[in-house]
């Protein structure tokens, strides 16, 4: 070996510590896809939550619509029962007719208010389809992005032929990094501040 | 007055007329009094209508930035060809040269 060796590590060394993606910023980047996919999963199964509960509380207010129908239908059938005992034959038909057409009409009034309430309940599952699909984007563009940040530099290519060259495992030059970073510190402190 | 109050003072007021009302306005009112219960639980779900009018997430602009982003990955992986290369001939020339290089060069 020769002094060619150190020579060339300074070179890789200086390169890297100018370059290239710092391990740190490769890791967030990494760990943000990492997290922004269970997000996304977890909104997935939220929505599908909210989607059953808003299902359970439309058959809730249904029953209970129904129930209030059958309530104002027993009001207008104890009206007509009272009415017809001392009406006469004309009078009740007239009454037992009246009674047709107001439980009929009470009926149909509650169509449009079941269709309302699919409506809204509609509206929260498109809303709901809308957020989850577009998570999805979101998540592709992290993904992405990382990939950038991972891909290999031309830069951190150049300083890897050379740290090959003189045999150094590339996964040990950023602890070397770190390590001349500190003592570059240390020696800014020390200089910088001298003590009394 | 919310309609959950109105609703209260119609019951309120239903029970006060029913000694003294003629059976027709009394009934009329119990009706009324049930419609708006029916009232009361359609308006229940009437906060997700609101949802239609929320913005829809803009995502489209993520698509076409991808896209570049495609772009530069494939120009980064040439750049590195290219230094590769550089390398690869500098030492093929350096060893022409006479000069010793490291055995990973």
């Amino acid at each position: 070996m020769n002094r060619t060796f150190p020579f060339l590590l300074f070179i890789a060394i200086s390169f890297l510590s100018g370059c290239g993606t710092p391990v740190a910023v490769r890791s967030l980047s990494g760990q943000l896809v990492t997290t922004q996919r269970a997000y996304a999963v977890s909104l997935h199964g939220y929505f599908a939550a909210v989607e059953k509960f808003a299902d359970a509380q439309v058959t809730i207010a249904e029953t209970r619509i129904d129930e209030l129908t059958a309530e104002i239908n027993r009001q207008y059938g104890t009206r007509a029962s009272a009415s017809i005992a001392a009406a006469t034959p004309d009078q009740r038909q007239r009454i037992i007719d009246q009674l047709v057409k107001d439980v009929a009409a009470n009926a149909n009034a509650d169509a449009p208010l079941k269709q309302k309430i699919a409506a809204a309940v509609a509206s929260l599952k498109k809303k709901n389809q809308e957020l989850d699909a577009a998570y999805q984007p979101i998540v592709a563009a992290s993904a992405k992005l990382d990939e950038y940040v991972r891909l290999k530099k031309a830069d951190e290519a150049a300083i890897s032929s050379l740290v090959q060259a003189v045999g150094l495992n590339s996964q040990k030059i950023p602890a070397i990094v770190d390590a001349i970073v500190n003592l570059t510190q240390d020696l800014t402190q020390t200089t910088g501040n001298p003590q009394p | 007055m919310t309609i959950d109050e109105l609703l209260t003072q119609l019951n309120g007021l239903s029970a006060k007329l029913e000694p003294v009302a003629s059976d027709d306005a009394t009934f009329d009112l119990q009706i009324l009094v049930v419609e708006t219960q029916k009232q009361v639980i359609v308006e229940g779900f009437s906060p997700l209508t609101d949802l239609d009018a929320l913005a829809p997430v803009p995502v489209a602009d993520l698509q076409v930035l991808m896209a570049q982003v495609d772009e530069a990955i494939a120009t980064e992986n040439k750049r590195v060809q290219f230094v590769q290369t550089v390398i690869s001939l500098a030492a093929t020339a350096l060893k022409a040269a006479g000069v010793t290089l490291p055995a990973g060069l």
